[in-house]
């Protein structure tokens, strides 16, 4: 179960298990939170349980609610998040979110929101919005150089095509561990004056590849310059 | 859709965390059907649930596609499969309360049927652009929806895999069912969670585009793309491309659909 612990210069003061579907936060003395602090409103946050979320929402107050020293309006808790209330914070903990992805991932069922009963017939712009997991995974960085023309060709996205279609086509994939080159379709290209057969190629710094009467030359640029971080949002 | 012949593959992996594989995937090219499920439930049951789905899907489309109407062969389908499902949650203790999401397509002579229920998603590419055809059974979802929070908030919440609807879960099941066109050139994506929760919306779209003439090698791209970016679940994949047919393969559908329709 989710946990708050409320602090004061350093030193916890008390502590609240996210029991139940709404936590009122506030100066007033009826708030499941009493924070007794002048710049605290009387009721200044809540804390509202969706499923496995906890959302705190800022409910007008003069102050504003910071977590992690960003004023939010409504924010999904995340392990270890401090939220500030005038001289006093309020550190949310949750072991079941910060345990490892494996079991907490796996797919279950639960009640739909009232509110939202005809999800799924509605049309997706909302869920088109979703974006992925945030993911933060190092990329390496190659181009490739023609050998007889002006102008490399970034290997910055996950795929790049060299050849012709339907003639002579390979893929380039670019993954963490590399660069791959694939046969798509048509005849083989040649990796190193080799066909570069069915299974991917590693490719590395200096590799010739030729395709539909062109050729490049491969460069990788050495692992440590290339720091490049994709986090995808 | 007529004068279209279809391209199909279909790739499951197990991902990097997980022990075992709960989703299944199928695609048909003969009887235009393309699925993927994703099974969930104690211990290995998810399996249970997601491999019933497909098999009795299959025999169940390629009977009944020719006899009726291809949205009420579907619901016909889906709700033979959900119905067994939940009879074996019932009556086998080490499968109470399996269950399995499902994206299926079934194409003939007038477009493509699409049913779904879960968060296992339907997304077509046309003109190299990806559109997600179908909305999610789950909470983020249903969050959003209601305004508790926002899209871009979406990715940091811990509510991404529960959803509201499954199949083999309850006496009765509502798939959401629709219809839409086929183009020549439109290739169909069905999809588990562990593809589209951790592969951009640009990245599907850019692999598919890229490689739209060999579509195990896409399959392959996508899957490996996941596996790359940590691969936390199961990751599945089932495409489907529409292709104008050579005058030698024209009336294919014809052929396959009778003159039903």
């Amino acid at each position: 179960m989710a946990k708050l612990v409320l602090s004061s210069g350093g030193a916890a003061v008390n502590a609240y298990f996210v029991d139940r579907q709404r936590l009122a936060i506030g100066r007033a003395t009826g708030s499941d939170i009493v924070i007794d602090d002048a710049a605290v409103s009387a009721e200044h946050a809540a804390i509202v349980a969706v499923g496995e979320d906890h959302i705190i929402e800022d409910l007008g107050s003069a102050g504003g609610t910071f977590v992690n020293g960003e004023r939010v309006e409504r924010r999904i808790l995340q392990h270890r998040d401090v939220v500030e209330f005038g001289a006093f914070s309020l550190c949310y903990l949750n072991s079941k979110t910060a345990a490892t992805q494996s079991d907490f991932d796996r797919t279950m069922l639960i009640a739909a929101l009232p509110e939202a009963d005809d999800a799924g017939s509605a049309p997706p712009d909302a869920a088109a919005l979703l974006p992925a997991r945030d993911v933060a995974v190092r990329f390496p960085n190659g181009y490739l150089e023609p050998e007889s023309a002006a102008g490399n060709v970034a290997l910055d996205r996950v795929v790049t095509l060299v050849g012709t279609p339907g003639e002579q086509l390979a893929v380039i994939a670019r993954r963490p561990q590399g660069y791959f080159l694939t046969h798509v379709e048509g005849s083989q290209a040649s990796l190193n004056g080799q066909p570069t057969g069915t299974k991917p190629q590693m490719l590395r710094d200096g590799d010739v590849i030729e395709a539909a009467g062109r050729r490049w030359q491969f460069h990788l640029e050495p692992i440590g310059t290339a720091d490049e971080v994709a986090t995808l949002t | 859709m007529s004068g279209c012949v279809l391209e199909v593959a279909a790739l499951t992996d197990v991902g990097r965390v997980r022990g075992f594989n709960e989703d299944t995937v199928a695609a048909d090219k003969e009887a235009g059907i393309a699925l993927v499920a994703d099974g969930m439930g104690g211990h290995r049951a998810g399996a249970v649930a997601s491999s019933m789905a497909r098999d009795i899907l299959l025999r169940g489309m390629r009977r009944r596609r020719r006899r009726m109407p291809p949205a009420r062969a579907v619901a016909k389908t889906v709700d033979q499969a959900n119905q067994a499902i939940y009879r074996v949650g019932q009556e086998d203790a080490c499968c109470r309360s399996m269950g399995t999401t499902l994206a299926m397509m079934l194409f003939h002579d007038k477009g493509v049927t699409l049913a779904h229920i879960g968060d296992s998603r339907i997304y077509r590419l046309r003109k190299g652009c990806l559109d997600q055809l179908t909305r999610d059974d789950s909470l983020v979802d249903d969050q959003v929806a209601v305004g508790l929070i926002s899209a871009d908030q979406a990715g940091s919440s811990h509510n991404r895999h529960l959803v509201t609807r499954a199949l083999g879960v309850d006496a009765r099941v509502d798939v959401h069912v629709q219809e839409t066109d086929v183009r020549p050139g439109d290739i169909f994506i069905a999809s588990s969670d562990g593809l589209h929760d951790i592969v951009r919306h640009d990245d599907i779209e850019l692999i598919v585009d890229t490689l739209h003439m060999n579509l195990k090698l896409a399959a392959r791209h996508l899957v490996q793309l996941a596996n790359d970016l940590g691969g936390f679940d199961n990751i599945s994949v089932a495409l489907v491309k529409a292709v104008e047919s050579s005058p030698v393969s024209a009336g294919w559908f014809a052929r396959l659909f009778g003159r039903r329709h």
